[in-house]
């Protein structure tokens, strides 16, 4: 009973472990629950199909932003400029 | 005649992102982008009384970039020719091959992939800029930077749970946004 109760998560721990999921830093575990979650809820299958979607779309995409320290560089070369 | 004032002081924060991800996919090089970026908000911030608050202030600041971004070419392609060219061949055999042979590879992008992926970019970065400020830019460390989950807790002072929450928030909102077009 115990083990039952482990194996099978609720949805709001499911959408825990599937964002976990999408940045692999969810367990062999938390990845079997969530699986064995889907599987009989409809809502949350949907959710993770999704979820997954978008990182694909994040991958494919190759998104870039600036480097913070380059950032800081130009937010100070640019307050000085306004500051003149 | 309404007055559109303009905040260059928030620019860094506000556009940096999205203006360099513009670039770096058409100059492939960091500094260079770097480089652009740091002149069109110069560009910018001098003729800032020209923007008329017809288009959006990043709307306004792209279009300046885009000029830059050509004259960056032009200004390389006048240095055509003057570069040496040397080829290194893998091996005796290889030599005399042809270059174009040397560097196809079939399983390559096509124009309409990269163009698409270009596209799909700006497109998520258009749903970010819908987000909370807080919850796009731990999506962007998370996601883009590849920070760790405890980085980014001691950058914001938050608790693991408390991160993934902001991301479910964030993946949520962003997946409904690009549902239309894009997923």
């Amino acid at each position: 009973m115990k083990l039952l109760k482990k194996l099978f998560i609720d949805c709001e721990t499911s959408a825990l472990y599937c964002d976990k999921a999408q940045y692999n830093e969810a367990t062999s575990m938390e990845k079997f629950q969530l699986k064995l979650h889907i599987v009989i809820c409809k809502i949350c299958r949907s959710h993770s199909i999704k979820n997954t979607k978008l990182t694909k779309a994040c991958n494919k995409a190759n998104l870039a932003k600036m480097p913070e320290t380059d950032k800081a560089a130009l937010k100070s070369k640019l307050e000085k400029e306004i500051g003149n | 005649m309404t007055n559109h004032i303009i905040d260059a002081t928030k620019w860094v924060d506000r556009y940096s992102d999205y203006l360099y991800n513009y670039t770096i996919v058409r100059v492939n090089e960091h500094e260079v982008a770097q480089d652009l970026i740091s002149e069109t908000f110069f560009a910018g911030l001098k003729s800032s009384k020209n923007f008329k608050g017809e288009a959006s202030e990043r709307t306004w600041l792209i279009s300046i970039l885009k000029r830059k971004i050509i004259d960056h070419y032009r200004k390389t392609n006048s240095n055509k020719g003057k570069a040496e060219v040397r080829m290194q061949y893998s091996s005796e055999d290889a030599e005399g091959d042809w270059l174009e042979e040397r560097v196809q590879d079939p399983f390559d992008k096509t124009a309409e992939d990269t163009i698409e992926n270009e596209e799909l970019g700006g497109a998520i970065y258009d749903c970010l800029d819908k987000l909370p400020v807080k919850q796009a830019s731990i999506f962007k460390m998370k996601t883009i930077d590849n920070f760790d989950t405890e980085a980014i807790c001691n950058e914001y002072n938050i608790t693991p749970s408390n991160l993934w929450v902001i991301i479910h928030r964030a993946r949520t909102s962003l997946s409904s946004c690009l549902e239309e077009n894009w997923l």
